[in-house]
């Protein structure tokens, strides 16, 4: 643990760097991702005007890569929570260094999976009626639709998730009030709430945040196990299934944790944070993603094992031709980025080899998107009436909006980076020895790892 | 306050001024020409009510023999049905009878008339035609038309005689005088005898697609289905030998693929062998028949038409057991020029088989002088050819299109003057030096003299739809002119003319119009003697099929007949039976040949006969034999809209001289087939090679893989009889299980292992689904039934419900990516191993498949917006209004009947004035689908509540079923247990497609297809 050695008071200094006036490379990724999102933006609109059938979907796959998206990015935002929330729990230290970056990544997730039910839906301007409230149309929404589910689940998701996260930020904004200036400092000082770290409200603030923790934990566990349920319990061979629920949430932290390692792999290298996020940190998230593949992979076998024990034909046929017919080209691809790639975690040169993992992380992420198109497409082309049968292939409009999306996620994240602090302040101080310690900090690490 | 108004007191003023207003604007208007723009009904027309359908009776020439029965809303055709007081038609209607409404709505109407410069004025384009006949008076003024009867032909008639030396040449593509002439041979009754299948237990069809083209259609398609009912374990027998399956031929119960040409020969042996054992034959007939069959050798035909000597004798054998037996012959254009000699050969065998006088009825013949034959246009076009003619009317004939070599065109050019009396734009009108528009036949007056005793009525349903006047009232306004007649109506000539011929007074006139004609047609006539004049030797010099190893092979399209349907897109985006392709044409072939030539699906190849080519894409297709490539006529229209402008014209293969029968035929050919390297996606509705397989093929397996799909169910005569056990074979999953409404399931067969445990609740005491138990319904529960073993596969039930539901069409592009339309399609699917199938020849079964309405529906319950509900009446509502569009519903049908609105869909031209005005048309983003005509349900429910009764059985009929020409739909209220549906429903061949496998519990029961075949073998 020689690596995470920084001394208490560069901690401040070293974190608000990220906060300083931005470079020119820094602007030129803003204004690539902005001009992606807007592009997405016409994309939509052209779809809003002339209708759905300027997506590739069809008569029998009413879904595609829009709920693949949706999914994609609900599984993504599952990272921040589990570190922040669970593993708070737990006490394992090495969260303090990125649980607030996988935290922001979790809300800009979110946001981002929210905006997919609404592109989705035939109608968007009447995507509203989805929200039970008394109104004048005598409209009431159906309470046995798992699509209703969802807008309780990942709503509710969201709105803990943010809660939690700005609560963990009020310390830390109270850092940064301290140190601006003019309008800024006004902006800091509302948003710090009043916050002069007497022991008093830091004696409440983690009582609170301790709740908050203990809050969100079986939100991680809930809000993908009913994502899941818009496939498991409908009838549609390949999506009925009782293994969705678990299935689904180790795969939503696999692709977040991917994500997360993705994200802080070049986050550290631009702001030159090695000495807060060490290759320790990569290894534990490493450690994370080997466990999930693994899940996920007993998953599959799973699923090819009861449609076989099952003896249901539907089923069987479902599975063999995901495997073996028009789609086996993104079931391989599923196969070789979520089981075969995460195979060299198993050594530690390669978990702490930022490179590699950079590699796989992508390839994850890659493998889970495909894992939930999969899932979607394949057994919607081929249901029950071979008559009906029919393919699907996502249109221009689709892959414009889908890279939008990451553009969204990633203007988003941008803008967090420059305007609030992307390591915990407090937290990491915690893992620093106080001031007037002495230089060996090292110790007191290597009792945390433990 | 003093100036008080009452609620009515206010509309009725309003109503008053409204309607003052509407008349005085009205009032300048001239008669006989109508404002083209469209007005609210202001003026009500007096005894109707708005939103009430006012219905015609009435008959066109393109619909022929059929009585037709119009429905008009607000002054506008919305519908075409069947005459159901008509003794062949019935209320049935098929897929193109009903698109006649779109003929009339059709882009293509001519508007106004035009000379070769462009637009005229109607005052120049009558003094001009009037002007070229005066002047032409004394020479050779002729008239093309297409066939026409009684007072219309007789004003043609009179026109042509008086006002030249010209004719009268009626012409069709296709023409029956080979059949007339083979009649006149046998029996000297020069007469082509009205042929159905009127009580047969057998028929033994040599290639006509009885259920689709020839003959009588809705007559056939209702006789088959009452053949094939099952009454102690039997039912009447299908034989059909032809080069292709043909959607008739997928009806068959015995099918043998036979080289093209080779039908005359078959029909020789058949005769030979038939006449030997017939019962029905006079000792002297024999004998007859025998002299005329001494060069006929079974062997001989086995050998031409490529089928076992063995089954010659099983069919003969199979035709004598039968107690009515009818033979019918060969399709028309693959006949030759040993035409005559088939029909004669079939009349023979007909007679052989006791069929003349009862099936094959000379009682109700069409004469020879209304039958049409090709030999008037090929003379006609000599003396177009020698400037003969001075001045030639065309009505809608389009001989153009059909000889697309130029033989008409180029002798049209030597024409003083051609005239076309045109209702829509057409290849032959696009030539003419002038065009008068004329009225659509449901716009006009005219009478159809279909056979003996079946006269037919034709009569305006509507306002003429664009300014233009009937042709006939253009003739007798010309002998006014010309000849100082007194001013006259056809109208008034009709009445005069039919009065004169049938008798009766205006009252009966009127009786007539109501019920759309006279209908005296005889039951059945008399056996004719075979003629003496008939020679030994008639039958001797058969011509050998000539097309070699693959035969180019020219059928009629079920869907476009001779082409003059091309510029309707309910039959463009109707699926054809077989191979499922919409809006182009495609040569078919088998999938050995195709591989054979390396060929795959759309690979366009260049089909050369001598100096004639088309370049056409390839169908793989698993239902043809590898002795011919069949390509279907009706399509590569030139003259028309240009959405319909599509596929290539058969007609380029036809023969250019007459061959005995008098016909222009096209007998199949020897052809090279020359790889292009183009490809053309064909659309279809289901994958093709690979959707159609009933038993689940897997990816790289052989497609005989067992693989249970118990959606298309099928029982053996033997199974059904319960002399065989048809269960647990592969065959069903489910034939008992029908929606919960029996009394148990088979537990055997469910639960092999634990027989006494029941997994499913009954329905009687299912809690889980809110309470919708069987008191969960009011008084109706509504259900449909499907007769599979009635159910041909024709498709009327399609375009019935685009018709009554305002379905749109979306157009090739969009069904390529799978958004047609369609509420109810025809599942079509190929058995290998089962139904008496092979890998080489699958068995073919055709299920109709649209909401199931289902008690248990998936789609329900994962709706968040409640926009599809169950109501308590047993439908699957569907509130578009409500729908948010997140097409879940549809993900989770397990029939996949839902559609979605991919686009806010147009409809084409003038199209949308079809639309039925009871049914909201849907916006983009909104779910639809099948709700059993939920519009008609209401009606009746409206009347019965009027008049304090229960709505009867029967009463309601949804559109699919009123068209069904195969009745093999039922609807009605399940709650009655005397009501049709639930006898139906509670038969022992009912079964609710996958309800075994997933307890949706459907309101549509299906009655297992039944087949001859045993199935131990498999």
């Amino acid at each position: 643990m020689k690596e995470l050695n920084f001394p208490f008071k560069e901690i401040n200094r070293d974190i608000l760097r990220t906060l300083e006036k931005p470079s020119l490379a820094y602007l030129g990724l803003l204004g690539f991702t902005v001009t992606g999102v807007l592009v997405a933006a016409g994309c939509w609109l052209y779809q809003v005007v002339e209708g759905m059938g300027v997506a590739g979907l069809n008569h029998p796959v009413g879904w595609g890569v829009y709920i693949t998206d949706f999914v994609f990015w609900v599984g993504i935002g599952h990272a921040g929570t589990l570190i922040s929330a669970i593993l708070f729990l737990f006490r394992a230290r090495w969260r303090n260094a990125i649980f607030r970056s996988a935290e922001a990544m979790t809300i800009f997730a979110v946001m981002t999976a929210g905006l997919f039910p609404i592109v989705h839906v035939g109608r968007a301007w009447v995507a509203y009626w989805l929200i039970p409230y008394p109104n004048q149309r005598e409209l009431w929404v159906n309470f046995r639709s798992p699509l209703l589910w969802d807008v309780f689940a990942v709503g509710t998701y969201f709105s803990v998730s943010s809660i939690f996260f700005c609560v963990g930020l009020i310390p830390d904004i109270a850092a940064v009030r301290d140190r601006a200036t003019g309008l800024r400092r006004k902006i800091y000082n509302l948003l710090s709430v009043g916050w002069d770290s007497s022991n008093h409200q830091w004696r409440h603030y983690m009582a609170g945040y301790g709740f908050f923790a203990a809050l969100a934990t079986p939100l991680v566990l809930s809000v993908h196990s009913v994502v899941s349920w818009d496939f498991a319990v409908s009838i549609v061979p390949g999506w009925h299934s009782t293994i969705f629920a678990p299935y689904f949430v180790a795969g939503a932290v696999f692709s977040g944790m991917a994500m997360v390692i993705t994200i802080l792999i070049p986050f550290r290298k631009v702001f030159r944070l090695e000495r807060y996020l060490t290759e320790w940190h990569f290894d534990m998230m490493a450690r994370l993603v080997l466990l999930t593949s693994t899940i996920v992979a007993y998953s599959y076998l799973t699923e090819y094992f009861i449609a076989w024990y099952g003896d249901d034909h539907y089923e069987q046929f479902i599975f063999w031709e995901r495997a073996f017919g028009a789609y086996a080209i993104p079931f391989w691809l599923m196969i070789f980025c979520n089981i075969i790639a995460p195979l060299p975690l198993w050594f530690s040169k390669v978990r702490r080899n930022l490179k590699i993992l950079f590699v796989i992380s992508i390839f994850v992420n890659i493998g889970m998107w495909f894992e939930r198109f999969n899932i979607i497409v394949s057994s919607l082309a081929q249901e029950y009436d071979p008559f009906a049968w029919g393919w699907y292939t996502p249109s221009i409009i689709e892959v414009g909006i889908t890279i939008g999306s990451f553009c969204w996620f990633f203007t988003l994240f941008l803008l967090f980076v420059k305007f609030f602090p992307s390591m915990a302040l407090t937290e990491m101080k915690e893992l620093a020895d106080p001031p007037m310690r002495g230089p060996e900090p090292a110790d007191k690490m290597e009792e945390a790892a433990a | 306050m003093g100036n008080k108004i009452d609620r009515r007191d206010f509309l009725a003023l309003m109503g008053l001024s409204g309607a003052t207003a509407a008349t005085l604007s009205c009032g300048s208007q001239a008669p006989g020409f109508f404002d083209e723009t469209w007005r609210p009904w202001a003026e009500p027309v007096e005894g109707t009510i708005p939103y009430v359908p006012d219905y015609y009776a009435t008959a066109t020439r393109e619909t022929g023999s059929a009585g037709l029965r119009i429905s008009t809303m607000g002054g506008r055709v919305i519908k075409v049905d069947g005459n159901p007081d008509h003794p062949l038609t019935g209320g049935t209607a098929t897929s193109k009878q009903q698109s006649l409404v779109q003929g009339l709505y059709a882009s293509d109407r001519v508007r106004k008339p035009r000379d070769k410069k462009g637009p005229i004025t109607w005052m120049s384009a009558h003094a001009r035609f009037k002007e070229a006949i005066e002047q032409n008076q004394g020479k050779n003024i002729s008239v093309l038309t297409a066939p026409i009867t009684g007072a219309t032909e007789k004003l043609w008639t009179r026109f042509v005689s008086e006002m030249g030396t010209g004719k009268l040449v009626q012409f069709e593509p296709f023409a029956q005088s080979g059949a007339v002439k083979a009649s006149e041979t046998v029996f000297d009754r020069p007469a082509l005898p009205l042929t159905t299948l009127k009580g047969a237990d057998a028929v033994c069809s040599l290639g006509a697609q009885f259920l689709e083209t020839w003959g009588e259609v809705n007559a056939n398609s209702l006789y088959y289905s009452e053949m094939r009912e099952v009454h102690d374990g039997k039912r009447g027998k299908h034989i059909q030998f032809e080069s292709k399956t043909t959607g008739t031929g997928a009806n068959a119960d015995i099918h043998h693929y036979i080289k093209p040409g080779s039908e005359t020969m078959l029909a020789l042996a058949l005769l030979a062998k038939v006449a030997e054992g017939s019962t029905k034959l006079s000792a002297d007939d024999k004998s007859r028949v025998a002299a005329l069959t001494t060069g006929v050798s079974a062997a001989a035909a086995a050998g031409a038409s490529g089928v076992a000597e063995s089954v010659i004798d099983d069919v003969a054998k199979a035709l004598l057991e039968a107690k009515a037996a009818v033979a019918l012959p060969a399709e028309a254009l693959v006949l030759g020029d040993d035409m005559v000699k088939h029909y004669a050969a079939v009349l023979l065998l007909n007679k052989a088989l006791g069929a003349i006088g009862k099936q094959v009825n000379y009682a109700a013949a069409k004469p020879t002088e209304r039958v049409s034959s090709h030999k008037p246009l090929a003379d006609l076009i000599e003396e177009m050819a020698a400037g003969q003619v001075d001045v030639l009317i065309v009505k809608d004939a389009n001989p153009v299109y059909f000889m697309p070599d130029g033989r008409f065109a180029d002798a049209l050019g030597k024409v003083g003057a051609v005239i076309a009396l045109a209702e829509s734009e057409n290849e032959t009108v696009a030539l003419a030096d002038m065009t008068i528009p004329v009225t659509h036949d449901l716009e006009s007056w005219g009478e159809i003299n279909a056979y003996e005793g079946l006269d037919l009525l034709m009569q305006p349903v509507m306002r003429p739809r664009w300014n233009a006047e009937q042709a006939e009232d253009l003739l007798l306004r010309l002998f006014q002119e010309i000849r100082g007649e007194e001013a006259a109506l056809f109208r008034d000539y009709l009445k005069t003319e039919w009065l004169a011929k049938f008798g009766g007074d205006d009252a009966s006139w009127r009786e007539d119009l109501k019920k759309g004609g006279r209908y005296a047609l005889a039951e059945s006539g008399e056996d004719l003697p075979i003629s003496g004049n008939l020679a030994a030797d008639f039958f001797s010099g058969l011509s050998a099929p000539s097309g070699g190893d693959m035969a180019l092979t020219i059928l009629e399209s079920a869907r476009f007949g001779d082409g003059a349907l091309a510029n309707r897109s309910w039959l463009h985006e109707l699926p054809d039976t077989m191979t499922g392709v919409v809006w182009d044409s495609w040569l078919e072939i088998s999938t050995r040949k195709a591989d054979e030539l390396n060929l795959d699906y759309g690979d366009v190849v260049e089909a050369t006969v001598g100096q004639r080519s088309v370049k056409i894409p390839i169908y793989r297709s698993e239902t043809t034999s590898d002795f011919t490539a069949t390509l279907a006529t009706g399509q590569g229209r030139t003259g028309l809209h240009e959405a319909y402008n599509r596929g290539v014209n058969a007609f380029v293969f036809l023969s250019d001289r007459l061959n005995d029968g008098d016909v222009f035929t096209a007998a199949p050919m020897q052809a090279s087939f020359q790889k292009t390297g183009e490809r053309i996606r064909l659309a279809t509705f289901h994958l093709p090679g690979k959707g159609d397989k009933i038993r689940t093929v897997l990816t790289g397996l052989r497609p005989t893989a067992k693989m249970d799909r118990d959606i298309f169910q099928s029982v053996s005569l033997a199974g059904l009889a319960g002399h065989g056990d048809d269960h647990g074979g592969d065959s069903h999953g489910d034939d008992h299980g029908g929606g919960g409404h029996h009394e148990s399931y088979d537990m055997d067969s469910q639960f092999p292992l634990n027989k006494k445990k029941q997994f499913y609740p009954e329905r009687t005491e299912d809690p889980v689904i809110l309470g919708r138990t069987e008191t969960f319904y009011d008084e109706y529960k509504w259900e449909m039934s499907v007769d599979l073993n009635k159910c041909t596969g024709c498709g009327a039930c399609v375009t019935a419900c685009y018709a009554e539901n305002n379905l749109p069409v979306v157009g090739k592009d969009q069904v390529l990516k799978g958004r047609e339309m369609a509420w109810v399609r025809i599942n079509r699917y190929l058995d290998y191993n089962h139904a008496g199938g092979s890998v080489e020849k699958p068995a073919i079964g055709m299920m109709p498949m649209m909401c199931q309405q289902c008690g248990n529906a998936p789609c329900e319950s994962v709706c968040p917006s409640l926009a599809t509900y169950h109501n308590k009446e047993g439908l699957n509502a569907m509130v578009y209004n409500r729908c948010v569009g997140t097409r879940y519903c549809s993900n989770n049908c397990s029939y996949k009947v839902r559609r979605f609105n991919w686009y806010t869909w147009e409809w084409e031209g003038d199209l949308n004035w079809q639309l039925n005005p009871a049914v909201s048309v849907r916006q983009k983003g909104v779910m639809e689908k099948c709700t059993f005509c939920v519009q008609r349900i209401r009606v009746a429910k409206d009347v019965a509540r009027d008049e304090g009764r229960k709505v009867r059985d029967g009463e309601i009929k949804t559109a699919c079923q009123q068209a069904c020409p195969s009745q093999a739909i039922q609807f009605g209220n399940y709650e009655d247990k005397n009501s049709a549906v639930h006898k139906t429903a509670t038969d022992g061949r009912a079964y609710r497609a996958l309800d075994s496998h997933l307890h949706t519990k459907p309101g549509v029961s299906y009655l297992q297809r039944t087949h001859i075949q045993d199935d131990h073998h498999a």
